[in-house]
């Protein structure tokens, strides 16, 4: 009888610890893919573009690693080659099919966007 | 008996204290994700960057036209009506800085008055850059105010 309760507390124990393991897991799953959305994936590079952009000089070739933006292109059923291009002063992602994000940029230079792997290379005229 | 029943309710308790952190968590990484990155002061001190680059050459200030053209900058922006960005320059005598040689203005000039309201988030970003150079010979202290506003992409 006094072994038995003692079995019913362990287990009680064991099914609260995993209870709290799941819970936490799946709070740390969430707050990971929080971070790796489409849209938020868009609004991140295509600021980060501009900006590298409007610190740019003539004659420069700038290369960005852009692998969790093509992960998630990619994801999504996008060609790599058509993520990101530029369209006037503005630069435009699009990492899925009806999503799409621009930003501006006041340099006035036109700039050629290659990919190489994962890497993205302008070179900025 | 009365000791295992304490724990049980014990139990709940921390369950419910779970669920209070997870539930905060969600809201407030939600929250966090669902506003975009806010990058106007950069872009405003990149501006900056650009104009000191600009009008000085090896410490000293370059001959130019007041309309700045030789500067490429293109403050046409297909998202909005109105001009977007803001600038100041104004070119001081080092010896006596109540002497503005030079001042040079271009954009939206409502951006000016909201510089130093950083509180208010909605109103335009701005940086302010100090710079001293020779301009003929003698000392100059070179002002540039920059300002971007562009509210409904950054926030």
């Amino acid at each position: 009888m006094k072994n038995k309760r003692g079995e019913n507390i362990l287990l009680e124990n064991v099914v609260f610890i995993v209870i709290i393991v799941l819970f936490i897991s799946v709070l740390v799953f969430f707050i990971l893919r929080q971070g790796q959305g489409a849209v938020i994936i868009e609004d991140i590079y295509s600021k980060k573009i501009a900006l590298m952009i409007d610190a740019a000089k003539p004659g420069m070739e700038i290369e960005l690693n852009a692998k969790s933006l093509f992960d998630v292109a990619e994801k999504n059923g996008m060609n790599k080659n058509n993520v990101v291009s530029i369209d006037g002063n503005n630069v435009v992602v699009k990492a899925s099919e009806k999503g799409r994000k621009d930003y501006g940029f006041f340099n006035d230079v036109s700039v050629d966007v290659s990919v190489d792997g994962n890497k993205l290379v302008m070179v900025v005229r | 008996m009365n000791k295992i029943g304490g724990e049980r309710v014990l139990y709940f308790y921390w369950f419910f204290i779970f669920v209070i952190v997870a539930v905060a968590m969600v809201v407030a990484v939600g929250l966090f994700y669902s506003n975009p990155a806010d990058v106007r002061k950069v872009e405003a001190g990149l501006l900056g960057d650009k104009i000191v680059d600009c009008l000085i050459d090896g410490g000293e200030i370059k001959e130019f036209d007041k309309d700045l053209n030789f500067c490429n900058l293109n403050f046409e922006d297909s998202h909005y009506d109105d001009e977007q960005y803001y600038f100041l320059i104004s070119i001081y005598n080092f010896d006596n800085l109540d002497e503005k040689i030079l001042e040079i203005e271009e954009g939206n000039d409502f951006f000016r008055e909201s510089c130093g309201l950083d509180k208010k988030r909605k109103l335009p970003q701005c940086s302010d850059k100090k710079v001293y150079a020779l301009n003929k010979g003698g000392a100059v202290v070179v002002n540039i105010l920059t300002a971007v506003r562009k509210s409904e992409q950054n926030l």
